[in-house]
C-alpha cells in the first residue's frame, strides 16, 4: 500500500509544511530526549488525510489512529473524550513528544473546522497537562482554589482556563484514574508540557468513506498541499465565532479599521468614467492602448521605455505570468530548452516564492526549478547561495525575480546585491522575468520600487516584465495587469505582440475593460496621478508603521526574541519565522489566522489589534521557536 | 568585494526568433475598414450590436445598474472568489436551465463565472481534457463546419489536439444539413465532446428545428457523447430567453452529462467586461451527486487559479444587478426583444430589397437564419468586389453582421450585392 501511495505523489508537490522543530534542550531533564513527533489520524474523516501524509511526511507504518468524536464534543462529554482518547496518544503526550492529529472537515461546509480539533483536542491537551504535565501539581494537590497565576488557555479568543480546570476537577473517577495513570511517565521525563496539535483540511470527495484508507487519492494531496492552505485558513477564519479573531492570511490591503480600502483617486476616476457613459465594446486582444502606454511609463520610467518593447494587457499578475509561460512554452522549448527539462523551457523560481508561481508555469507547459533565496536562520537574503545557483543554472533558462516586496518573505536584495544578481544572470546566460506586483506599494515610491527592473534594462538584459495593478491601485477584482517583453527592435516586438495575441485569443479573447479605464483615467490626469501617488505612499506608510508597532508591542508583551526582521522586510508580507505548529497554535488558541509558512499579511494589522496580536505571538513563541 | 555589474553586450531576447503570426481575418478586416477613406463605407464585419444609427449600444438598464454601483459607497474592488461571484453563478445557471430546472434542484449543476464565452470554453475543455478519458486518451472534440473561428484554436490550446469536425451547413439552402451532421456524430467515438451552438449558430445563423434537436439528442444519447453547448446569444436570437434556451433544456431534461458556456457579451451588451459562465451538468444517475459536484468545482478552480486567479468583478456585478432584480430583469427582457426585433427588421428589409431589385438567387435564407449573422452564400471574390468597389466590408466567407445594417444603408447594400452577384461569376 505504501508503494501505491507513492505512485500518487504529484511530481511537483510543494514541500510539506515544516514539522515540529527540535525539542528545546534541557527541559527534558537531560535524561532522555523526548520521542520524535507522532502522527495520529482522527477517525473517520481523518483517513482522507492519509494520502497527503504518506509518504511525504510520515511513513505508512508510523501512522496511528485515534478517535475524538465530534458528537462527544457537541454533547460536552469531556469525560467521554478522555476515556476514548487513544492510549498511545496520551502516553506520547505525557512523554513530551509532539502529537499531530489530522482531521478533515465534514461534507456539510456549515460545520466548518472539525470540532474535534478546535475543541476536543485542546481539552485533551489541557487535561493531560492538568493531570500529568507541568501544571500537574494541581492534580496532586487535588482541587485547590487558587486561580491566581494560572496561565490563560485560549480557545477561539476566549480564556477557558477556569471552566476547564473546574471540569477536570469534577471528572468522574474512571476518567481521573485513566489520566493519572500517565503521570509517573511524565514525571520521569521532567514533566514536559503537553504538545498536541490539530491539522485540518476541508472535506474531500471521499468524505465519510471508510474505504479511503486503502485508496489514496490525488485530490487529498491537493487539499493539504501548501498551495491550498491559504484557503483552509480563510475558511476557518470565516467560521470562527471569536470576536477577537484576526485574519492575516489575505493578500489585500486593509485600512486601520481592518476594512477594504478603495483609493479616493480610483473612486474619483470611477465616478468620472461612469458619468461619461462610455460604450462597453470589446478591447483589442492586446488591450487598451492608453493604459498600456501609461503602464510602461510607470514601470520603465517616462521617456525611458525600451525600444522594441512588446506589451499586452493581461489579467493582472497571474495572467501576465501565465502568458509569459505560454509564450516560453511555445517558442523557447524543444532545442532551445535547457538540459534535463524534457524539451520544456525551464523557469527558475526563488525558494520560496508565491505559491501560485509553480502552478502557473507548470500549467503553461514549462519545467519549474528553484534557486536559493531566503535563509531561515537569519530571516534574510542568502545572496551567496542565490548567486551560486544562478551561475550554476542551465544556460537559456528563465529566472523569475520578484521586482520588490518578495512574496512571501518580504526580503528584497539591496541595490548592491541587485548589481551582483544582474551580473550573474548575464554571465550565466539566463533570461530575467520580473514579477512586479507591488510597485509603489512597497516603499511608497513607484520609481524606487522599479529600480531593480530599470537596473536590468540599463545593464542590457532583455527583460520580460509582469505587472499587477491589484495592490497599488487597489483594483484586485478588476484584474488589471500587463506583460511586456523586450525584444530589441520594432519588427521583433511586432512579432512577439502578434504571438501574444494568438495566445490570448483562445484563452479569453480580449481583456476586461473596466479596470484599465480607471488606471488610464488616474494616470492620464496630472492632478489625479499626484493624488494617487500620495495615496499609495499612504498605504506603504501605514504598513511600515504597523511593522514598527508590532515590534514595540512584542517587546511590551515581554518577548525577548529578535524581531528585527519584521521591520527589515518590505511590502505586504512579513515572513515571521514562526513554524507551522506555532501557526496552528495561533489559530487554535488565539483565533489569529495566517498561512502555515508563517507569513503575516501586515495589511491585516491595525492599531487596534496589534497589541492582541503581539500578546498572541509572544505566548506561542516564548518557549523557543 | 562587490563585483561591479559591467553592462554586458545587449542580451539577446529568448524570443528573438519568434515569427510574426498571421493577422486575424476579422481584426484585419476592421483595420482595412478604418483605413478606408470613403465617406459611405459600411462595416458588416463586427460581431457587436449597433443601433439603427450605426452606433454602439449600452442597454439603458445596464447603464443604470453601473451608475448605482459607482455611486454606492459599499462597492469595493476586492478579489472575487476563484469561481466568481456566487450570486452570479446561481442566476446565470437559472437563466439558461430555467428557474425550475430539475438538474439544479438535484444539485447536479456546477457553475463558475468565466471570462465570457471564450473563457468558459477554454476552462471547460481544459477540464474535460484532464478528467475525461476515452480508452486512455483525452476525448476527441468535434466542432461544426463552419463554426466560430476561435473554436478551432481553443481546443488545441487547451491541450486536446486538433479539433475534429462534423458537417453542419447545407450550402445550397443555407440551412442545417441534418443527415450529414447525424452521420458524422454517429461515427464519433463514445465519450467524444460535441460542441453545439445553443442558438443563433455563428457564422451561419442556421439553427436546427425542435424536431431536429430531438434527433441530435437521440444520437448523442445512443453514442454516449458529451454535448458542450456554446450559448453566446440567449435572448438575442429570437428576443425570447426561454425560446433560445430550448435546445439546452431539452438536453438537460434527458438527464445526461453536459457542459454549458454562457456569454453576456451580446444579450447584455457587456462585450468588453468579459462576463460569462461555465456550467458542468452531471448525469441524473450520478451516485453521491453532492460529492461529485464538489470535486468538479474544485478541479475547475484548479484550472482557473494558474490562468488568471479570479475573474473580473465589474461585469458580474452588473449582471447580478440585472438578473437579480425583478424590475431590472423585466426591463432587460424588453430591451432584448427590441434588439432582436431590430435585427429581424433588417433581415426582412434586406430580403425585400434584394427581391425588389432583382438580385439573382433565392434570398429566403436571410429571413430563415437567426441571430447576429447571416451567411449569405456570397463567394470570397464577390466579397472582395463589394469591398473594393462599394466600400462594404464583410468576412470573406460571406458572413454579414445584421447589426451592421441600418434603415438608411440597407438599400445601398442590396444594390451592391446585386452588382457583385451579377458581375462576379461564382467560382465553385
Amino acid at each position: 500500500m505504501a508503494a501505491l501511495a507513492a505512485a500518487f505523489v504529484p511530481p511537483l508537490l510543494p514541500p510539506p509544511p515544516p514539522l515540529l522543530p527540535g525539542w528545546p534542550g534541557g527541559t527534558g531533564g537531560g535524561v532522555v530526549p523526548p520521542p520524535p513527533p507522532a502522527h495520529f489520524i482522527n477517525l473517520t474523516n481523518g483517513v482522507e488525510a492519509l494520502p497527503a501524509l504518506v509518504p511525504a511526511i510520515v511513513p505508512l507504518d508510523a501512522v496511528r489512529y485515534t478517535r475524538l468524536q465530534s458528537s462527544t464534543c457537541e454533547a460536552g462529554d469531556l469525560a467521554g473524550l478522555l476515556l476514548h482518547a487513544d492510549a498511545g496518544l496520551l502516553m506520547h503526550a505525557a512523554l513530551g513528544g509532539a502529537v499531530y492529529v489530522y482531521d478533515l472537515g465534514s461534507r456539510n461546509a456549515a460545520r466548518g473546522v472539525p470540532r474535534s480539533l478546535w475543541y476536543g483536542l485542546p481539552f485533551v491537551a489541557f487535561a493531560a497537562n492538568y493531570f500529568c504535565g507541568r501544571d500537574g501539581s494541581a492534580a496532586a494537590t487535588k482541587d485547590d482554589d487558587g486561580m491566581a497565576g494560572v496561565p490563560p488557555v485560549w480557545v477561539r479568543g476566549l480564556n477557558v482556563a477556569r471552566p476547564w480546570r473546574d471540569a477536570c476537577a469534577r471528572l468522574d473517577r474512571r476518567a481521573k484514574k485513566r489520566m493519572r495513570y500517565y503521570r509517573p511517565f511524565a514525571h520521569a521525563m521532567g514533566s514536559p508540557p503537553v504538545r498536541l496539535y490539530g491539522v485540518y483540511g476541508r472535506a474531500t470527495r471521499m468524505d465519510g468513506q471508510k474505504g479511503a484508507c486503502a485508496e489514496p487519492s490525488p485530490l487529498a494531496y491537493e487539499r493539504l498541499s501548501a498551495a491550498t492552505w491559504l484557503l483552509v485558513v480563510c475558511f476557518a477564519f470565516g467560521r470562527d465565532p471569536s470576536p477577537r479573531k484576526i485574519n492575516l492570511g489575505v493578500g489585500a490591503y486593509r485600512d486601520d479599521d481592518g476594512a477594504p480600502y478603495v483609493l479616493p483617486s480610483v473612486r474619483e476616476a470611477e465616478a468620472r468614467v461612469t458619468a461619461r457613459a462610455l460604450n462597453m465594446e470589446y478591447l483589442p486582444v492586446a488591450g487598451h492602448a492608453g493604459f498600456l502606454s501609461k503602464a510602461m511609463d510607470l514601470a520603465y520610467g517616462e521617456g525611458a521605455v525600451p525600444e522594441g518593447l512588446a506589451s499586452v494587457q493581461t489579467l493582472s499578475g497571474t495572467g501576465a505570468c501565465r502568458l509569459a509561460g505560454d509564450l516560453l512554452a511555445r517558442f523557447a522549448g524543444g532545442d532551445k530548452a535547457a538540459d534535463g527539462a524534457d524539451g520544456r523551457p525551464l523557469v527558475l523560481l526563488p525558494n520560496p516564492s508565491w505559491a501560485n508561481h509553480a502552478a502557473i508555469f507548470r500549467d503553461a507547459g514549462c519545467a519549474v526549478g528553484t534557486y536559493t533565496y531566503y535563509e531561515p536562520s537569519t530571516k534574510s537574503l542568502n545572496l551567496e547561495g542565490m548567486l551560486r545557483d544562478l551561475r550554476d543554472a542551465p544556460r537559456g533558462a528563465t529566472v523569475l525575480l520578484h521586482a520588490c516586496a518578495h512574496n512571501p518573505t518580504g526580503v528584497d536584495p539591496d541595490a548592491e546585491a541587485w548589481g551582483e544578481i544582474s551580473a550573474a544572470v548575464a554571465d550565466a546566460g539566463l533570461h530575467p522575468l520580473f514579477d512586479m506586483a507591488y510597485q509603489g506599494f512597497t516603499s511608497g515610491d513607484p520609481a524606487v520600487d522599479a529600480a531593480a527592473v530599470r537596473r536590468f534594462v540599463a545593464d542590457g538584459h532583455a527583460v520580460v516584465l509582469a505587472q499587477s495593478f491589484s495592490k497599488n491601485f487597489g483594483l484586485y477584482g478588476h484584474r488589471v495587469g500587463a506583460l511586456s517583453v523586450m525584444t530589441g527592435d520594432a519588427a521583433a516586438a511586432a512579432a512577439v505582440s502578434s504571438q501574444l495575441c494568438i495566445l490570448g485569443r483562445p484563452s479569453y479573447s480580449n481583456p476586461p475593460l473596466h479596470g484599465v479605464r480607471l488606471v488610464d483615467e488616474v494616470l492620464g490626469d496630472a492632478a489625479l496621478a499626484a493624488q494617487w501617488r500620495e495615496e499609495v505612499a499612504g498605504m506603504a506608510t501605514r504598513i511600515a508603521g504597523m511593522r514598527t508597532a508590532l515590534v514595540a508591542a512584542l517587546a511590551d508583551a515581554g518577548s525577548t526574541a529578535d524581531w528585527r526582521h519584521v521591520t527589515d522586510q518590505n511590502g505586504m508580507f512579513c515572513y515571521s519565522g514562526m513554524s507551522a505548529d506555532t501557526v496552528a497554535r495561533l489559530a487554535a488558541e488565539w483565533s489569529v489566522y495566517l498561512t502555515s509558512n508563517g507569513r503575516i499579511s501586515m495589511a491585516g494589522v491595525t492599531s487596534k489589534n496589534v497589541g492582541y496580536l503581539a500578546e498572541a505571538m509572544h505566548a506561542v513563541t516564548k518557549d523557543g521557536q | 568585494m562587490a563585483t561591479t555589474a559591467v553592462a554586458p553586450a545587449k542580451a539577446t531576447s529568448v524570443f528573438a526568433d519568434v515569427p510574426e503570426a498571421p493577422a486575424d481575418p476579422i481584426l484585419g478586416l476592421n483595420s482595412a475598414f478604418l483605413a478606408d477613406e470613403a465617406p459611405n463605407k459600411i462595416s458588416l464585419g463586427v460581431g457587436a450590436f449597433r443601433t439603427d444609427e450605426g452606433k454602439p449600444y449600452v442597454l439603458p438598464v445596464v447603464k443604470r445598474v453601473e451608475q448605482q454601483l459607482a455611486a454606492d459607497p459599499a462597492t469595493n474592488h476586492e478579489y472575487l472568489p476563484i469561481d466568481g461571484l456566487p450570486a452570479f453563478q446561481k442566476l446565470s445557471a437559472e437563466l439558461i436551465l430555467g428557474k425550475d430546472s430539475k438538474a439544479m434542484k438535484d444539485g447536479r449543476v456546477v457553475t463558475i463565472q468565466a471570462l465570457s464565452g471564450t473563457g468558459a470554453l477554454r476552462v471547460g475543455i481544459t477540464f474535460l481534457g484532464r478528467f475525461l478519458r476515452t480508452s486512455g486518451s483525452p476525448p476527441a472534440v468535434y466542432i461544426p463546419t463552419p463554426t466560430w473561428s476561435n473554436h478551432r484554436n481553443i481546443v488545441p490550446d487547451a491541450g486536446l489536439g486538433a479539433a475534429r469536425t462534423y458537417r453542419y451547413l447545407d450550402a445550397v439552402s443555407g440551412g442545417v444539413d441534418l443527415p450529414s451532421m447525424l452521420a458524422d456524430l454517429s461515427d464519433a467515438p463514445a465519450g467524444s465532446v460535441i460542441v453545439l451552438h445553443g442558438c443563433a449558430h455563428n457564422p451561419t445563423g442556421a439553427d436546427p428545428s425542435p424536431a431536429q434537436w430531438a434527433d441530435i439528442l437521440a444520437v448523442v444519447q445512443s453514442r454516449r457523447l458529451i454535448p458542450f453547448f456554446d450559448n453566446a446569444y440567449q435572448g438575442f436570437a429570437s428576443g425570447d430567453l426561454d425560446a433560445d434556451a430550448a435546445s439546452v433544456r431539452l438536453f438537460a431534461d434527458a438527464g445526461i452529462d453536459m457542459v454549458l458556456s454562457q456569454s453576456f457579451a451580446k444579450n447584455m451588451g457587456l462585450y468588453g467586461q468579459r462576463i460569462g459562465a461555465l456550467s458542468v451538468v452531471l448525469a441524473e444517475g450520478t451516485p453521491d451527486v453532492a460529492t461529485a459536484a464538489k470535486a468538479v468545482r474544485s478541479q475547475l478552480k484548479a484550472v482557473v487559479r494558474p490562468m488568471y486567479s479570479s475573474p473580473p468583478a465589474h461585469g458580474a456585478r452588473i449582471a447580478v444587478g440585472v438578473l437579480g432584480d425583478e424590475a431590472n430583469y423585466a426591463e432587460w427582457k424588453k430591451e432584448l426583444a427590441g434588439m432582436a426585433g431590430r435585427i429581424g427588421d433588417m433581415r426582412t428589409a434586406l430580403k425585400a430589397a434584394l427581391d425588389s431589385n432583382g438580385t439573382p438567387g433565392d434570398w429566403s435564407r436571410i429571413v430563415n437564419q437567426i441571430g447576429m449573422f447571416s451567411y449569405t452564400g456570397l463567394s470570397a471574390q464577390q466579397v472582395a468586389h463589394l469591398r473594393n468597389k462599394h466600400h462594404i466590408y464583410m468576412t470573406s466567407n460571406g458572413r454579414i453582421s445584421m447589426a451592421g445594417l441600418t434603415t438608411s444603408t440597407v438599400q445601398r447594400v442590396a444594390d451592391a450585392m446585386k452588382d457583385a452577384v451579377e458581375t462576379v461569376v461564382k467560382q465553385e
